[in-house]
């Protein structure tokens, strides 16, 4: 029962300030609930077996299947409770107040993702998960559609909205058509399982879950929704897309999708080489475009991609590799869209050609921006490098042309972010009234939290690579 | 039902009315156990089946919501309202006919009850051109559609010699032919009823015309009353050859599929929300088709609950329909502003009707495809809804959009009363409640017998 804790505690605090009529921001609830979970997620990874934590009770039956409402905290499940407690830690942090209209609700609807995200990750049982699966989207919907840019918000949306109902609407058929058709006991992710591996031909089956995955990843050629969105989000929203979404729809190819469908698929290989295309196609689009929170948006599309691949290639590097990678990136791009964030509140830009010379007038921000830049590049000492190293391993060994589309979508991002980090750091002063400008003491804590995280990782990776065994 | 003719005073109007509800459903829940309220003077024309009087009960239920939540509504198509209110009680007598028939004549003439009172509904505006214009589209459809029941019923007799409905089942080899023409059109009189294409053209322009209160009343408790008919009707109808099955199969995919394609394509064009919500009554009679598939225990409780999932979010949006007074898109705007609680119950409404988890709307849809997976290559023909319900989803956001992502700008605020704003928590919370609780409606229908 002490899991269902992670999915109510934030779920009752959502409510009760997506409701209350108070004039004043009280980002602390937020920050309270999400840092006590994050803790207690440890003290449950420390203290506690997965087999304790189990929760399963009967839902209800329909037919001769049975819904339980089932959660358990496992492998990759625990590691993704843990980046999506850390992560809205920082953020409510960060964002301890905030100038906009209902801050409360605001505050509110972001607690309400948090609870489906934790759904999402402990769900056991396939209807649930589709449950949590959907209603993630309803709270984004609302706080995208009410503090979202002015000009773009509506169309992104509902673009957004559609794209993703018409993923989830595919796998419900799939999902109507195992339970009903080829009648496992439950709904249970282990009744499931024993059902659909011994049947051999379930292709259709399998890609209606794969379409639902791959947009919310999003994987090329059904990654269309994303910049928009990004772009016309507020920044806390943008996070919460980027650093968690996008990992709910890698979590679902491993937790459902590669366990229910376990026989390799004959299109798998085109499957990953338009992927890899969708990587180098979206890494080249992060090279000419000058907006800030476009390049992170194609250099997301492009990490994703590889971690995709990677997946597939169905061995056990790869696939450990992908995991880290997940928590790792889920890190980076915090660090990244805070800093950006950070940039378009003091210095009113989101262009990298109207500012340059930060490094002299804002020392601090700078070395923690090149660092997150120098994580995204994955190099050496970062937690990105040992993830992108298992992958482009295990991308080898599966088929050589992937692992260098791979290394060639390492060498653009390398080539990207350092074209975006001079062009912001470096050259004249533009646009920069103070000449000498401070970090407040808030940020210092929290990037510099950031970075700790990701040395840490960067340099002892079996803290992770523990948990998920 | 006519006392509604003596009280003219209409403050009394509504607890009479929910009075009347009561002792209806008392009497059914009486007649279910085993209590014959219903002599038994005329053999063989009435059946005491739990499922068709649960069905009826909860029609009820839907009934007095709709009732209460309405209670100011029915004085604004006119000043006849206790006349309105007899009108929709001579609905229920048909409804309730329905319910127990077992006999097709029988079936005929509550179909005919059901009906009738609605004309006159329909054009309860006497004033509005596009009330008067519902009304006699109405009757001209529904004298229509009557003819064709009764065409369907006689060739039922001539083949099988018998009304009866345990006995119609047994034809003469030699008349199969008409035996199943009959069927074809007691089927296509009934689609008729409940506007499913393609013989749903007169739904989008009567439920427009006709006084908002009232359309509510007909998309949600007419269209079940329809269903219910529906059901009770081919549950006798036995499949006995492999062709016979296919062909079903056949026409009743083809039934769903035009439906769900015009329906929703229609209403994906609309200005006005009351005519969107219109197609989309068409929409979700589409998907309430999916339970004839095959009928079973699983599918009855899913048409049931697809029933009173939808009874209670449409009744929500038509009362802010009522709310609003234009019934533009544009009218919505800024909702959220002018009464919160208005908006957020007609959002949940919304999403129930999209089929959004968390909502009963989601649980009915699930219910009612997973009924009609009797075969594997139905797979195919649930996609299809799905993704037609995509299309859906879009027109339903479209309202949302208007109601919280744009600015009202100088309109006043919408003040409910405090009965009204716990009526609509009620319903809403209700909704929330089935879309994570189902067995709710199985505990409630367990309680009756």
């Amino acid at each position: 029962m002490l899991l269902s804790l992670l999915i109510l505690l934030p779920l009752l605090a959502g409510l009760g300030l997506t409701v209350i009529r108070h004039s004043k921001p009280l980002g602390f609830v937020g920050a309270a609930v999400s840092i006590y979970l994050f803790v207690f997620t440890l003290f449950l990874l420390f203290t506690r077996t997965p087999v304790d934590l189990t929760v399963i009770f009967p839902w209800f039956k329909l037919g001769n299947t049975q819904a339980n409402i089932a959660l358990s905290l496992t492998g990759l499940g625990a590691t993704m409770v843990l980046l999506t407690t850390l992560v809205y830690s920082l953020l409510f942090t960060y964002f301890y107040t905030i100038k906009k209209q209902y801050p409360n609700t605001f505050y509110g609807l972001l607690l309400l993702a948090f609870a489906g995200l934790n759904g999402v990750f402990l769900a056991q049982d396939l209807l649930l998960f589709y449950f949590f699966w959907e209603i993630v989207l309803i709270p984004i919907y609302f706080l995208i559609g009410i503090w979202g840019n002015k000009k773009t918000k509506i169309p992104a949306n509902t673009t957004f909205f559609i794209y993703t109902v018409l993923g989830s609407f595919l796998m419900l058929g799939g999902i109507i058509y195992i339970g009903f058709q080829l009648h496992p006991d439950s709904f249970l992710l282990t009744d499931v399982v024993k059902i659909t591996s011994s049947f051999g031909n379930l292709q259709t089956l399998a890609w209606l879950f794969l379409i639902a995955f791959a947009i919310k990843i999003p994987v090329f050629p059904l990654h269309s929704w994303q910049p928009p969105v990004y772009k016309a989000s507020p920044t806390p929203v943008t996070i919460i897309l980027s650093a968690l979404m996008a990992k709910m729809g890698l979590f679902a190819v491993v937790n459902w999708l590669l366990n229910m469908f376990p026989s390799i698929h004959p299109g798998t290989d085109n499957l990953l080489y338009i992927a890899g295309f969708g990587l180098i196609y979206a890494s080249l689009i992060a090279l000419t475009t000058n907006n800030l929170k476009r390049i992170i948006a194609f250099s997301s599309i492009a990490h994703l991609a590889l971690i995709f691949m990677s997946l597939y290639t169905r061995s056990e590097i790869g696939i450990f590799g992908a995991y880290f990678q997940m928590f790792s990136h889920g890190i980076v791009v915090l660090g990244l869209w805070l800093s950006i964030d950070y940039m378009e509140k003091k210095y009113k830009i989101t262009n990298i050609k109207s500012i340059g010379g930060l490094a002299t007038a804002d020392p601090a921000f700078a070395v923690f921006f090149t660092f997150f830049g120098l994580a995204n590049i994955a190099l050496p000492m970062t937690s990105s490098f040992i993830g992108e190293f298992m992958m482009l391993n295990a991308l080898y060994s599966y088929n050589p042309v992937l692992c260098i589309i791979g290394c060639i979508g390492v060498i653009l991002s390398a080539t990207y972010t350092l074209r975006m980090a001079t062009a912001v750091l470096f050259g004249k002063m533009k646009n920069i009234k103070e000449k000498k400008q401070r970090l407040p003491k808030t940020l210092y804590l929290i990037f510099g939290l950031i970075s700790l995280i990701i040395l840490v990782l960067g340099i002892y990776p079996s803290v992770i690579f523990n948990i998920l065994k | 039902m006519f006392s509604g003719f003596v009280f003219k005073d209409k403050r009394y109007l509504n607890l009479l009315a929910v009075l009347l509800f009561i002792g209806i459903i008392v009497s059914a829940v009486l007649q279910v156990n085993g209590f014959e309220i219903l002599a038994g003077k005329y053999p063989n024309m009435l059946e005491n089946d739990p499922y068709r009087i649960g069905f009826f009960i909860i029609l009820c239920l839907i009934g007095i919501y709709y009732f209460l939540v309405n209670r100011y509504n029915f004085s604004k198509p006119g000043s006849l309202v206790s006349d309105y209110m007899a009108l929709i009680f001579i609905s229920f007598t048909g409804i309730a006919v329905l319910a127990s028939f077992n006999n097709l004549i029988l079936m005929f003439l509550g179909i005919e009850i059901l009906s009738i009172p609605l004309y006159g509904l329909a054009g309860s505006a006497k004033h509005k051109m596009r009330s008067t214009e519902a009304a006699v589209k109405y009757f001209l459809m529904g004298a229509f559609s009557t003819g064709i029941m009764l065409m369907g019923i006689a060739l039922i007799y001539g083949a099988s010699g018998s009304f009866l409905l345990h006995s119609i089942t047994v034809y003469a080899f030699d008349f199969q032919a008409i035996y199943y023409l009959g069927w074809i059109l007691l089927l296509l009189s009934l689609c008729f009823k409940v506007s499913v294409a393609p013989m749903h053209f007169w739904a989008p322009d009567v439920y427009d015309g006709t006084p908002t209160v009232f359309s509510s009343f007909m998309i949600t408790i007419v269209k079940g009353g329809g269903f219910l008919a529906f059901i009770s009707v081919l549950s006798v109808f036995k499949i006995t050859s492999e062709i016979v099955a296919q062909n079903y199969q056949y026409l009743l995919s083809f039934i769903i599929i035009l439906t769900l394609i015009l329906g929703n394509f229609s209403a994906l064009k609309q200005t006005s929300v009351k005519r969107m919500l219109s197609y989309s009554s068409v929409v979700q009679a589409g998907f309430m088709m999916f339970a004839l598939f095959e009928i079973s225990e699983e599918s009855k409780y899913a048409l049931l609950f697809y029933t009173l999932s939808y009874g209670l979010s449409s009744i929500v949006l038509f009362y802010t329909l009522a709310k609003v007074k234009k019934v533009t898109y544009k009218e919505f705007n800024g909702l959220s502003r002018r009464s919160p609680l208005l908006a957020f119950s007609s959002v949940v409404a919304l999403l129930s009707l999209a089929g959004i988890p968390f909502t009963s709307g989601f649980l009915a849809k699930f219910f009612i495809l997973s009924s009609a997976m009797n075969e594997p290559s139905n797979l195919i023909l649930v996609i299809a809804a799905l993704v037609l319900a995509v299309v859906s989803v879009y027109y339903y956001i479209k309202v949302i959009i208007a109601m919280y992502f744009r600015n009202a700008g100088k309109k006043k605020k919408i003040k409910l009363s405090f009965t009204t704003q716990f009526l609509l928590i009620l319903g809403t919370v209700l909704n929330i409640v089935l879309g994570v609780y189902p067995d709710l409606l199985k505990i409630l229908l367990n309680c009756l017998n």
